[in-house]
């Protein structure tokens, strides 16, 4: 991926208004290994503005958080300037990123709803707990609270108890927790740079306008904000200037004056495969493998689709639209409250993953290292370990042959691994997915869910993992792919379902599958 | 099991250089430092006091003597690390093991049953504390620490209420009191049956499916989930064993001591066991429990403080080196543990 997108590179009059700095990230870069994340990354964020940072998957977005959060150090070379502080990149740490000036509030605000508002904003930053004699002086406690209140224009008491409040005054809370200090006499003037990263991902429609006036007034204190979201509409009512990430380069950076969503979105997705560029695949025409109808359960009010045999079949969603728990059920992983799902003609209802494993069902979850690996055993053990009774003999294991087949599937799958008895931990994320899928490719599955089968991996193992699926997708097996990587979808989808408020909002056939055409769905406001 | 170093020749993959299996390998003397590290204390440990204690220490009937001493302690730690493996604690095994001796006793004291009717009427009843422990922390979500510590007093307190603090020595059979004293060419034949029951452990954790599950279950429950294991029921099934191998091994506290004792049991009594199975994890296969590292890791404690014993320590040693066995055993292993998996989780 190359070049840089339709929006104009860096435009002199927006970055002309930040006189006066906040934030100045100059020349940062990022490597993992081989892969590089962030590649000689400059962003000028003005005091006073609302700065959006804006990317899609694997962008380099959340790279760059990190760094400046000082949880990953930047390569050599690059520097962050806080007003007259300036830190190399390499060298920033959480402890100098917080004395710098730099706070953070996350899409999970990380409050604790069963505390009071007063104990949450004296927890984690500001002064801490007021206390008299060694004993928390509530009081005190209470007054600066409802001061903080008032100041963040929060509409609830200090006594109230964070899980009464509305999401969008928990994120409040959050943001006042992070701003409270209001400076001293020694040089410091209070201001600060928040990083607001998808803080309205998980927030009802109806309070997002509530939070983002909360973000205006922080700029309107002085404060600079950072702020991190997928959805563009309410980027584009919001901030003030902004920098759009791809592939860990800046491909625009400007003034968000006159700016609307359709260059935006040019920019984040960069340039389209064009279909001549699409691995050849032969539509699917074979009958249908996986029928759902009215499938209803957690955020899913009824979803209703097919997959044919040997189709792959995507599925996107924004995050909560429930793209995971579709596959989960599935899977028997979660309960179903209704629906009919058929496999091959009969009826699969698995109540538990053995079940759906039974019916050949196979599912590679979103989180590897969470939900799918034994890191601390061996590559022989994780690729088995969804079929160990196939090497009982006589009430024993035949470990012999495992690691055969082990040693075969090494092999087949292009694993990178030293043998089959060296530790998964050993291997990198690419090919501990490989393992994964290998995991559930041996058993030749019917159906294979992918949630997100590519997080994580760097292009080479990435080409090979889809290889692979499209290697099965040929024996007739029916995939679904959730993923939020449009390129990705793009790429090795034959068709792509739109998950939106429960429902299969689009099937967006084929031809039409681009990262644009998707966007713009998925974006799109409902008419209700 | 010796060479893990070597590269693979598979590399399908296009150039994508040194990201893939960086070496997480450390250097082979490390390596059989860590692997033989408690079979090198123990040999330290023996040499030590055979040439300052030669007179005592270094006798035919002391090493019996630890042998037959420690090969019920050494059933337990068997029988804890078998949940264990599953990422769960039974520290109800001592009081397991101790209630199963009482009608073990009692059976032969009073019944005259025949042996092997006593061991499997123990076997049987060890199984079903297992088993009620097992549906408290894999059926009703309960902490395994907390609810075993719950039913290992319950157990505790029905041994009183039926021996009323007396111990049960007559009419023991001969056949089992014999295991006791009788050897196998200098070996006692309690240890050889401890020895006997070590092997059908590992053979159940090791070399069967189950044992598969539950290492699976230990190492990524979630994982485990998802990959179709009923993890309920492995965490379940690992209890019952473990309650199995103490319903035995309350036979053959009996044969040690020739009497069913009431006082048997009870946290500190298996914590030398605690620490023999940490210490295990932290050996033989650094980073796993495993058995030969137990075994071991018993040998090491209890040959240590026979010495301090004959050393004329103070009884209180004991008891501080029994528990600081256990931290420093736990806290290497913890370590063992984040090499491995690349994590160091707050301790729960």
């Amino acid at each position: 991926m190359s070049g840089a997108g339709p929006v104009a590179p860096p435009d002199e009059a927006a970055t002309a208004v930040a006189v006066d700095p906040a934030l100045v990230v100059r020349g940062v870069s990022k490597t993992f290994g081989s892969t590089a994340a962030l590649v000689d990354v400059d962003m000028t964020v003005g005091t006073g503005r609302v700065h959006g940072l804006l990317g899609g998957n694997g962008s380099g977005k959340s790279t760059l958080i990190k760094v400046l959060a000082g949880i990953h150090h930047g390569d050599p070379g690059g520097t962050i300037r806080l007003g007259t502080r300036e830190v190399a990149a390499d060298e920033i740490s959480p402890a100098l990123s917080l004395a710098s000036g730099l706070r953070f509030v996350h899409q999970d605000p990380g409050v604790f709803a069963s505390m009071t508002v007063a104990e949450n904003l004296a927890l984690g930053g500001g002064p801490g707990f007021p206390t008299r004699g060694g004993r928390v002086h509530w009081a005190a406690l209470r007054r600066r609270a409802r001061g903080l209140l008032e100041r963040f224009e929060i509409e609830a008491s200090p006594d109230d108890r964070l899980e009464h409040l509305r999401q969008a005054e928990r994120t409040m809370v959050a943001i006042a927790r992070a701003l409270q200090d209001e400076g001293d006499d020694a040089g410091d003037d209070g201001r600060r740079v928040l990083v607001l990263d998808e803080p309205t991902a998980s927030l009802p429609e109806h309070e997002v306008e509530t939070l983002l006036q909360a973000v205006r007034r922080c700029a309107g204190h002085g404060h600079a904000v950072v702020y991190v979201s997928h959805r563009l509409e309410e980027v584009v009512g919001l901030v003030d200037d902004l920098t759009v990430l791809r592939d860990g380069r800046v491909v625009a950076s400007r003034s968000a004056e006159g700016l609307t969503t359709g260059p935006l979105i040019e920019a984040i997705v960069g340039r389209s495969l064009a279909p001549d560029e699409r691995a050849g695949r032969e539509p699917a025409t074979g009958d249908a493998r996986l029928t759902v109808e009215g499938l209803r359960g957690g955020p899913l009010r009824d979803v209703s689709f097919d997959v044919r045999r040997g189709e792959i079949v995507g599925v996107a969603g924004l995050l909560g639209s429930g793209r995971t728990e579709l596959l989960q059920m599935l899977f028997g992983a979660l309960p179903r409250d209704g629906g009919t799902v058929r496999l091959d003609g009969a009826p699969c209802a698995p109540r538990r993953p053995s079940a759906a494993m039974r019916d050949g069902i196979a599912f590679v979850p979103e989180d590897r290292t969470r939900d799918a690996a034994f890191v601390d055993l061996t590559v022989a053990v994780n690729l088995s370990a969804a079929q160990t009774e196939r090497y009982r003999r006589r009430g024993r294991l035949d470990m012999r042959a495992e690691r055969r087949d082990a040693a075969t599937s090494i092999e087949e799958f292009g694993v990178r691994a030293p043998g089959p008895t060296a530790l998964l931990s050993a291997l990198s994320g690419g090919n501990q997915q490989k393992v994964v899928l290998a995991r559930w490719l041996r058993r030749d599955p019917r159906l294979l869910l992918l949630d997100e089968p590519t997080q994580g991996v760097d292009v080479g193992a990435r080409a090979d993992l889809y290889a692979l699926i499209e290697q099965a997708a040929a024996r007739s097996m029916a995939t679904l792919v959730v993923s939020s990587d449009f390129e990705e979808l793009a790429h090795v989808a034959d068709r792509v379902l739109v998950l939106r408020d429960g429902r299969i909002a689009a099937d967006v056939p084929r031809e039409r599958v681009t990262a644009h055409h998707l966007t713009d769905l998925l974006y799109a406001e409902d008419p209700a | 099991m010796s060479t893990v170093t070597t590269t693979s020749p598979v590399a399908s993959t296009p150039p994508s250089p040194k990201e893939d299996v960086e070496a997480r390998e450390r250097p082979s003397a490390l390596r059989a430092a860590e692997r033989f590290g408690v079979l090198i204390l123990l040999v330290l440990v023996v040499v030590f006091f055979s040439i300052t204690q030669n007179e005592t220490f270094a006798t035919t009937d002391n090493f019996q003597n630890i042998a037959i001493s420690q090969s019920v302690l050494a059933i337990i730690a068997l029988a804890i690390a078998i949940p264990l493996i599953g990422g769960r604690f039974d520290v109800s095994i001592g009081s397991n093991l101790g209630l199963c001796a009482i009608p073990g006793a009692a059976l032969m004291s009073e019944a005259s049953l025949p042996l092997p009717l006593v061991f499997l009427a123990c076997a049987a009843l060890g199984a079903l504390l297992g088993l009620v422990n097992g549906v408290i922390v894999a059926y009703l979500g309960v902490n395994s620490i907390i609810a075993t510590l719950g039913t290992g007093t319950i157990m505790a307190g029905l041994v009183q209420a039926y021996t009323e603090g007396v111990p049960i020595n007559t009419g023991i059979s001969t056949t089992l009191t014999d295991l006791n004293t009788s050897t196998i060419l200098g070996v006692p034949l309690l240890f050889v049956v401890m020895l006997g029951i070590a092997v059908a452990v590992w053979f159940l954790v090791t070399q069967t499916p189950f044992g598969r599950r539950l290492v699976a279950t230990g190492s990524n429950l979630t994982a485990a989930r998802l990959t179709g294991i009923d993890v309920r029921r492995v965490i379940l099934t690992s209890f019952v064993f473990a309650g199995l191998v103490a319903g035995v091994g309350g036979v053959l506290q009996v044969a040690a001591q020739g009497s069913g004792d009431p006082s048997v049991g009870g946290l500190t009594f298996i914590l030398p066991a605690i620490a023999a199975v940490f210490l295990g994890a932290t050996t033989w296969k650094p980073g796993e429990y495993n058995l030969p590292g137990t075994l071991l890791g018993l040998f090491f404690v209890s040959t240590t403080i026979s010495g301090l014993v004959l050393a004329g320590v103070a009884p209180w040693v004991t008891d501080v080196f029994n528990g600081g066995a256990v931290v420093v055993a736990i806290v290497i292993s913890a370590q063992l543990r984040r090499q491995r998996t690349g994590t160091l989780e707050v301790g729960d």
